[in-house]
């Protein structure tokens, strides 16, 4: 199954990945407008304003050289110590934690709709390869695939608006007080408190934006499958099944697509992680909490420790997914070794 | 053959089945009354409490009572008190911890605090929280630079009479009562504190960091339940509130959701479907629309005022002329109307109509040909100026369009740049270090901390550089505003006075002018909730007293 060198493998790319992310951006952070100093000093006021500047930048260690503000926090970083944000004064990993699982919430909602909907489509696209409904749903994935999704949230957020539909938001402010926070997923937190209404106020204002993200991974999905499944169709086994009687869908469903989890798993591995920059974008055009409405608060105020530890996470997730979709290649053929 | 195509047709059948279910459930009427959630769960919430979701547009900054000074006092300003409150439309002071104060000497004022007030942990008021709260003000301003605690510069030490009475001791007189009832620095909590951290430092960073947590130590009328600075922070009644009986307000909320939501369209959309029940953040061109919805607006007269700022260091704005003929182009007639929407006040001067020192007729009119002739006497013409304003401020984004069209009548090309806040303070931070790099034109928008008109014409003073964003520098002026505010604790009357001389240097001058005095409208249901007269006080902006809330239904 895994090998040695594998899990190495991973820890280390794991690790060059993160200390890539904490470098870059660090310097852009530190060439860009705007002095991180004045913020954390809580836009001062009055004859000493200039001096308490001065006393945030030597706090903050923004008088030291670059490549030693860079090392002290990659050094505190992988000791634990991801900072204070400098905008919100509470420690980074408090707000991205609050904020990790409600972005979680929306990629794994657009995956649960991406995925089964990417499949049916696909495997239609690839049966009915060259009829009207392939052509309909080549032309509808390859829009989907070409379109920024930050686009198309915005015109639906539009739309939605000029109906007069209230999506903003996860939950209805009044219902966070009647929910009991167990998981921080509002859908699920619902479920467990039995809280009907509150999981449909929940669902009707995570659809749409998740509808959204999936658009990509689903498109991607009925574009993959298209090609591979219509040549697996051409295939001895499945032409053997198909000549022994067996009825077509089951032929398709259970042979033919076997075959392909493996290569559908590492898709939805790298568009999964790909998927998190759409969350990000997406949940800010709806008002969503999440990393991504979180990361455009704290831009603006340079609020360095709060970018970077965001950004840092999204690397581990990438990584993270990555390796999971590795694992389902293994458990789904024993062929693959890594 | 058509058969193939009915799985297809059935799924896309029942998606639109499955919306339409959903969205065509009838827009929910958010209950002001709300349950347990279980009876194993023990929660703080009640059946039938009323509750209030508020709107603000941006996230808070921090709640550290000593320390903050910028959107925490929406949430500060119902947790913690003052020792009293100042109206400014009447002139008058109001009792809050204290309830009363005098005048020992030029040099020593006397507070009589409230008996019997509790702070949110169950500690009672004393002299000795007075002290520590006040002092860690100005000690944390004094060491760091940090917060509020500069309006307690003249102040050497308080001394604790008796549990009930403490006795400010100046290093110069000073209109005490005024700074006390500061919006920001002048709060007062429990010095219990400092158990909570396990410290004697008044000065340990962990009382801050206890304070960002989450947690507070006051005795305002709501504590805080629920603390997230980026979405949204939950406050819950006071029962032991020393005021409940005074104010009378049985329909109080019970909690209160100071909801960020920053996008315009989602505060109305919000109050249309009844998930936001005070709005602060409407797009004002749709507020007429919310009045025939049936909603009602509280037009606050607020100090947050827009500061056009010159920058006298660059050509051509360098030239007092030229800064002249741009203030007569501008159609000021047409700035309420037009960049405010009908949402503010013809400004005069810098210092805000009401407050402290205001002076009338400190006012260009709009006279485009002297404007012109003022320029073709200094033969320039054909020009390009850049004004710096904040992206995403609805007021700032009408003015610069006026002025860039009225401009053009002068052949002035005006450079419209739009910044996130921040880099705008760079930008007008810049004209000290290379003013020809520093915009021709900056708007800074300004709110006082205290009702001293020093508030606003410091940001004009030769010392304070990180606002003087003009790059003004006149030692008479400067003397003037220090006297000034050096004479306000001996003779206010003078003071005053004084500062009006300053207003009438800078008018003279034109280095900077208040293009209007803004109005800010709080938009609710009226068949939910009732304004009472003291929910709104224009020194604390933003804060809305809840305990003046009455919940209807």
């Amino acid at each position: 199954m895994f090998s040695l060198n594998y899990i190495i493998k991973r820890v280390v790319s794991a690790f060059i990945v993160v200390l890539g992310i904490l470098v870059l951006t660090y310097i852009l952070i530190y060439f860009s407008p705007g002095n991180p100093a004045y913020t954390w000093a809580g836009r001062p006021r009055g004859p000493r304003a200039e001096e308490a500047i001065k006393a945030a930048e030597s706090e903050l260690g923004l008088d030291k050289p670059l490549y030693l503000q860079i090392y002290i926090h990659i050094n505190r970083f992988f000791k634990g110590d991801w900072g204070i944000s400098l905008r919100f004064k509470q420690p980074v990993i408090s707000v991205i934690t609050r904020n990790l699982v409600a972005s979680l919430e929306l990629l794994i909602v657009a995956f649960f709709i991406a995925i089964p909907l990417g499949i049916f489509l696909g495997v239609m696209s690839a049966l009915y390869r060259g009829y009207l409904v392939d052509k309909v749903l080549y032309t509808i994935s390859a829009l989907f695939i070409s379109f920024p999704r930050f686009w198309i949230a915005i015109l639906l957020s539009v739309f939605l608006q000029m109906l007069g539909v209230n999506l903003f938001g996860r939950i209805a402010p009044s219902y966070m007080l009647v929910i009991e926070s167990v998981s921080g997923s509002y859908i699920i937190d619902s479920i467990i408190s039995g809280k009907a209404e509150i999981f449909i106020d929940a669902l009707i204002r995570i659809l749409p934006p998740a509808i959204i993200v999936a658009l990509y991974p689903m498109s991607l999905t009925v574009r993959v499958l298209r090609y591979s499944l219509s040549e697996k169709l051409y295939e001895e086994y499945v032409k053997q099944a198909i000549s022994f009687g067996l009825p077509r869908s089951r032929v398709v469903y259970r042979y033919a697509l076997r075959g392909m989890v493996p290569a559908i798993s590492q898709l939805h591995g790298i568009t999964f992680a790909y998927s998190i920059v759409d969350v990000a974008t997406v949940e800010n055009i709806f008002g969503r909490d999440g990393i991504g409405s979180t990361i455009v608060k704290a831009i603006p105020y340079n609020d360095y420790p709060l970018i970077i530890g965001l950004l840092a996470l999204t690397g581990i997730l990438f990584i993270v997914v990555n390796t999971i979709s590795d694992i389902i290649q293994i458990v789904s053929d024993p062929r693959v070794r890594i | 053959m058509k058969l193939k195509y009915i799985p297809l047709i059935l799924v896309v059948i029942i998606i639109v089945a499955i919306m339409g279910v959903l969205y065509t459930i009838p827009k929910r009427e958010v209950a002001p009354t709300i349950t347990l959630p279980t009876e194993t769960k023990p929660t703080p919430i009640q059946p039938s409490r009323k509750v209030i979701v508020y709107a603000y547009r941006d996230a808070i900054t921090g709640i550290d009572p000593s320390i903050e000074f910028d959107t925490g006092i929406v949430v500060l300003g119902n947790v913690y008190e003052p020792l009293l409150y100042y109206d400014p439309i009447k002139d008058e002071f109001k009792p809050a911890l204290a309830i009363s104060w005098s005048k020992v000497n030029e040099t020593a004022w006397v507070f009589n605090l409230r008996r019997g007030v509790v702070f949110h942990d169950g500690t009672l008021l004393t002299g000795e929280s007075v002290r520590f709260s006040i002092m860690r003000s100005k000690l944390i301003y004094e060491e760091k630079g940090i917060g509020p605690g500069w309006i307690w510069d003249s102040l050497e030490d308080i001394y604790v009479i008796n549990e009930t009475a403490v006795l400010f001791k100046l290093r110069y007189p000073a209109p005490i009562p005024l700074i006390a009832s500061s919006a920001y620095g002048a709060f007062i909590y429990s010095t219990s504190v400092l158990n909570y951290v396990n410290t004697t430092d008044i000065m340990d960073e962990k009382i801050r960091l206890w304070f960002e947590s989450g947690r507070d130590v006051g005795s305002g009328p709501y504590k805080i339940v629920s603390y997230k600075p980026e979405s949204e922070v939950i406050l819950e009644k006071f029962e032991e509130w020393w005021g409940w009986d005074i104010v009378n307000n049985t329909r109080a909320p019970d909690i209160v959701i100071i909801k960020i939501v920053e996008e315009p369209a989602a505060q109305e959309l919000g109050l249309l479907d009844g998930s936001i029940h005070i709005a602060t953040n409407v797009v004002k061109a749709n507020i007429p629309r919310m009045y025939k919805h049936g909603y009602d607006v509280v037009n606050q007269t607020t100090f947050h005022n827009y500061i056009l700022m010159f920058n006298v260091r660059r050509w051509p704005t360098n030239i007092t002329e030229v800064r002249k003929a741009i203030l007569y182009a501008i159609p000021w007639d047409s700035v309420v109307d037009f960049a405010f929407q009908g949402f503010g006040r013809s400004a005069s001067g810098i210092i805000p109509f009401g407050y402290p020192g205001y002076v009338e007729n400190l006012k260009y009119e709009y006279n485009i040909t002297k404007a012109r002739e003022i320029l073709k006497g200094l033969n320039i013409s054909n020009i390009k100026l850049e004004l710096v304003i904040v992206s995403g401020y609805e007021e700032e984004e009408r003015f610069a369009s006026l002025l860039k069209s009225s401009l053009k009548q002068l052949d002035i090309d005006v450079d419209i740049i739009a910044l996130p806040w921040e880099q705008v303070k760079e930008r007008g931070v810049a004209v000290w270090r290379e003013a020809d790099k520093a915009p021709h034109m900056i708007i800074n928008d300004w709110w006082p901390t205290y009702p001293t008109p020093y508030d606003y014409l410091y940001i004009l003073h030769s010392n304070d550089i990180e606002w003087n964003w003009s790059g003004y520098e006149n030692p008479e002026y400067d003397e003037l505003i220090d006297n000034a505010f050096q004479l306000e604790g001996i003779d206010y009357e003078q003071s005053i006075e004084m500062y009006r001389r300053a207003q009438e240097i800078i008018f003279r001058d034109a280095v900077a002018i208040s293009i209007c005095d803004s109005i800010q409208p709080y938009i609710y249901d009226p068949e939910k909730i009732v304004f009472r007269n003291d929910a709104l006080n224009p020194i604390y902006m933003f804060v809305i007293f809840f305990q003046y809330i009455e919940v209807i239904s």
